[in-house]
């Protein structure tokens, strides 16, 4: 709760929260034995469906969830600016801009913002990924004016005053030292993105480096704000207890007048295309090691195939396949980063056991990415994996932000709600022989990097990276 | 959601401005005495529901801190029987259900989230096949043993600021077992100790079943004598010995555990002699909310981050057990100014203890606080953690209206004597994980000399 900026990784698979409307196989056992006719619940309706997109004549997207359960609502105001669209020595300038989004405007003076917020009860906080920032307030549904004022009033007139740009460009230093410079895996993730994007703006840590962050100048800030944050650029999310038709109006009341301006023209980032695999090994003071394979997807991957790479991250993640894998592992964790507004990225991680050394643990890992090749997958797992797809579908509703996170973030990616639930029902038509094709055909040798990280004891001074290249 | 529900007046006028309800919570007990406790909530098809036993590491025996943790972590294994293909694990998660534990100081929790339209009948059945007969078979249990081995450090004292405190804080007292644990301490606790400890304490008189969600009462009922119908028999465990506050009244040198790093972790702590039941901790509550707990409106954030710059992140939180709670207070800086950092909490808490707050402040946080208890429980998961501590320390059923009602009446005096009956700000324990502190200057006055000796 206190940290009100912390920065949300846009890493693995957000997207794989909630599942499918179509009928799904209810897998009851009886003595440990699963029915051999499956057994069709009744149908559920994705709660998502239930949700309104408009636009305002400046640009600004509405979205509109309503929900009673409780007398609460969920704003969001999401901006398509993320580090993927910062210059180099500028790396940073939207997570630091988002700071500044809680430090004055000329109508709400800095500490004011949460103050205003803390005095109904409420909460807030922000976050800056790669592709977007995003801000949220969750307040009693009798407030929800107050929270339209607040952002709209933001949106327009932020002071950004050099004194308290100096204080808290300070504070994102702490937090860069934080969570990057002594957080060793993160460390460690962001030298590696810089190897798998040596060329591209998708290598921008979002937090930003060290050195930009000593050179930012609030001038810089000023014109950030004063380009990207615009209502032709934002998506606003309500979600909760309200009446849509009372809100559209109150909606347009404080946001309608905002005008729209030119956004400056932005290409997407390419990167050329990785011709042979590429190892990196970081050593630093660590807990424990970690080997990374991670995978360039190409633009452009059908939407079937993205279902399977989805579902063989989800299944890699809590299935051990190979007994090696399981004995040379202390954890393990899949992940298909997708949607994104650059590349998608697939990605194996794995911390080793005690007793098994780095180079055991990754030719288990080779192995365990080998025998995806071939014929080596089970159907159990597979089911496995699409059942808590389905499951998890259930368990998400529960968090009102929730569902207002996946509009947000599915509408700033350009899908609709029913491009999104079809996505999520391609993942329950997935099949093993889905599930082998995109291992053969996307995770091979030369478009993967390998990252190792050698931990090395806490107390002692050791910090060194090697980049090879394999072949 | 009822409104009725909250029962004081007084309340009910400052939660007016929109307010939920806390919900509605049922309770009754097994025929063996376990309590239940239930929350009905339709809206979703979703069932939580929780286990908490009087079984953490603070019930390990004396010499063998790991046991409580390998206890709870093998409760599912089993080996299989003719015509069983799956283990209860499985079973459980297969179809998309989670189960999982959660072991702690002072209790050991099994949490078990299922779908209510998918047959959770069955699932609390697999369930309580377990809890009835455990067995701890020995292949399971030695790859379990060597997972949770390679997790836990050498010398616990050295391996962070939190186990480093709760060490010194807790001395000898059970209470610190889970600090104790090291790899030579786990790979001593063999799977006959294990059942052994499952026996003594995984019994009727130890345990709570809450559950929360899409469930009717009758199927509570049946799922909370399926899960303990069956358990072992046996008293429930003494109550732990007083928690020793002597170490608290040392003033002692802060601990450094020297890290490479341009950062240090500086983390304060203090046992306070007080728990949920005493008069004094709606008061301690409300203060170490205003004082460092409530995001940037606490003091410490205002005057550390907000106005210096100095961190990304200060806090302080109370983490309240049987008897005892312990306050502590987070901070990571950059090293160069660790002191500074340091210097300012210490005049901080001594500012709040001495002064105490404002009346104005008191009325402002009072109003914050109670608003914002209408987003607790807002969710079954949040809820069901809120519940589940209703019956593990025994409080009422109203307990949270209570609270309020509590915090509703303290005015700026009740703070700062409770504050002042329990907080000395000169006496908290400190621990630094950060890198070795400059040398002295060749040219150090003699004073500065002995101020950095031991």
């Amino acid at each position: 709760m206190s940290n009100s900026h912390r920065i949300a990784l846009a890493c693995c698979c957000a997207s794989l929260a909630l599942a499918c409307a179509v009928p799904s196989r209810a897998a009851e056992t009886v003595g440990g034995l699963k029915p051999s006719t499956p057994v069709v619940e009744h149908q559920l309706v994705h709660p998502l469906l239930a949700t309104q997109i408009t636009h305002l004549d400046n640009g600004l997207t509405i979205v509109l969830h309503e929900d009673h359960r409780a007398p609460v609502v969920e704003l969001q105001v999401w901006y398509r600016i993320g580090a993927i669209d910062e210059p180099a020595g500028l790396t940073g300038i939207s997570h630091a801009l988002e700071h500044m989004m809680f430090r004055g405007t000329t109508k709400v003076p800095t500490g004011e913002y949460h103050g205003r917020v803390a005095r109904l009860g409420g909460q807030n906080n922000a976050f800056t990924t790669r592709d977007y920032t995003y801000y949220y307030l969750t307040l009693p549904a009798s407030d929800l004016e107050t929270a339209l004022d607040l952002e709209s009033d933001r949106m327009q007139h932020l002071t950004l005053a050099e004194p308290l740009f100096n204080t808290e460009i300070e504070v994102v230093k702490e937090e860069r030292r934080l969570n990057t410079e002594n957080n060793a895996f993160r460390a460690f993730s962001e030298n590696v993105q810089g190897v798998v994007y040596p060329d591209s703006s998708m290598r921008n840590p979002v937090i930003g480096h060290m050195d930009d962050l000593n050179k930012m100048k609030v001038a810089d800030l000023r014109q950030w704000y004063g380009q990207w944050y615009a209502p032709n650029n934002a998506t606003l999310v309500l979600a909760g207890d309200f009446d849509a038709a009372r809100v559209m109006s109150l909606v347009k009341t404080y946001f309608g007048s905002i005008p729209r301006h030119e956004l400056p023209a932005r290409a997407k980032p390419v990167e050329p295309v990785q011709q042979a695999g590429k190892r990196v090994v970081v050593k630093k003071p660590s807990l424990s090691s970690l080997v990374s394979f991670r995978w360039r997807i190409p633009d452009g991957t059908p939407p079937k195939d993205l279902a399977a790479l989805d579902v063989l991250a989800e299944m890699l993640s809590n299935d051990y396949q190979d007994r090696r894998l399981a004995l040379a592992s202390d954890s393990l964790y899949a992940g298909f980063d997708y949607p994104t507004r650059g590349e998608p990225l697939f990605m194996l991680n794995a911390v080793p056991s005690q007793d098994a050394s780095l180079s055991e643990l990754e030719s288990a890992m080779q192995k365990q990415v080998t025998l995806l090749h071939g014929a080596g997958l089970y159907g159990e797992m597979l089911e496995r994996a699409q059942q808590r797809l389905l499951a998890r579908n259930y368990f998400s509703y529960d968090e009102l932000s929730n569902r207002a996170q996946e509009l947000g973030m599915l509408t700033l990616y350009g899908f609709t709600p029913e491009e999104y639930v079809n996505h999520l029902s391609l993942m329950q038509q997935v099949t093993l022989k889905d599930l082998e094709r995109v291992a053969t055909t996307y995770l091979k040798d030369d478009n993967r990097v390998v990252g190792i990280l050698e931990a090395q004891p806490l107390d002692k001074a050791v910090a060194a990276k090697e980049i090879t290249h394999d072949r | 959601m009822t409104a009725k529900h909250w029962l004081f007046a007084g309340i009910a006028l400052c939660w007016a401005a929109g307010a939920a309800a806390f919900p509605v919570v049922q309770q009754w007990q097994t025929a063996n005495g376990v309590p239940v406790y239930l929350v009905e909530r339709h809206d979703l098809p979703v069932i939580d529901l929780r286990i908490d036993v009087d079984a953490g590491e603070s019930r390990s025996p004396a010499g063998t801190p790991g046991l409580a943790t390998m206890t709870l972590y093998g409760l599912m294994d089993k080996d299989f029987e003719t015509n069983e293909l799956r283990t209860p694990y499985q079973l459980l998660t297969d179809t998309g259900n989670q189960y999982g534990v959660d072991l702690r100081r002072d209790r050991a929790s099994i949490l078990l989230r299922v779908v209510s339209t998918r047959g959770p009948m069955t699932m609390v059945s697999t369930l309580a096949k377990q809890m009835a007969d455990a067995k701890y078979p020995f292949e399971y249990f030695k790859y379990r043993r060597d997972a949770v081995v390679g997790q836990l450090p050498e010398n616990p004292a050295k391996s962070s600021t939190e186990r480093n405190l709760s060490l010194a804080l807790y001395g000898d007292h059970p209470l610190a077992n889970l600090d104790r644990r090291t790899p030579d301490t786990v790979k001593s606790v063999g799977n006959s100790a294990a059942r052994g400890f499952y026996r003594s304490f995984y019994v009727p008189g130890n345990l709570i079943v809450t559950l929360v969600g899409d469930v009717s009462r009758a199927d509570a009922e049946k799922m909370a004598n399926l899960l303990t119908e069956h358990l072992p028999k046996g008293d429930a465990a003494a109550p732990l010995p007083p928690v020793p506050l002597s170490a608290s009244s040392v003033e002692a040198a802060p601990q450094r555990l020297v890290r490479q790093k341009n950062q240090s972790s500086i983390e304060l702590a203090q046992l306070l002699p007080i728990d949920r039941k005493s008069p004094d901790m709606a008061a301690i509550m409300l203060g170490n909310y205003m004082l460092g707990s409530s995001g940037f409106q606490s003091r410490l954030m205002r005057e550390l981050r907000e106005k210096r710059g100095l961190t990304y992140d200060v806090s302080s939180s109370l983490d309240i057990l049987r008897g005892s709670a312990m306050l502590s207070i987070d901070i990571s800086t950059r090293s160069e100014q660790e002191q500074q950092a340091l210097q300012l909490l210490h005049d901080e808490l001594a500012r709040f203890t001495r002064d105490g707050p404002t009346e104005a402040e008191v009325a402002e946080a009072k109003d914050r606080y109670l608003r914002s208890m209408s987003f607790w429980g807002s969710t079954n998961q949040a809820l069901l953690g809120l519940v589940a501590n209703l019956g593990y320390y025994k409080l009422p059923l109203d307990y949270y209206d209570q609270l309020a009602a509590r915090i509703e009446k303290l005015n700026a005096a009740d703070i700062k004597a409770a504050w002042q009956r329990h907080v000395d700000p000169t006496r908290f324990r400190i621990a630094i994980e950060g890198p070795e502190p400059a040398k002295p200057a060749t040219d150090a006055t003699p004073a500065a000399i002995a101020a950095s000796a031991p």
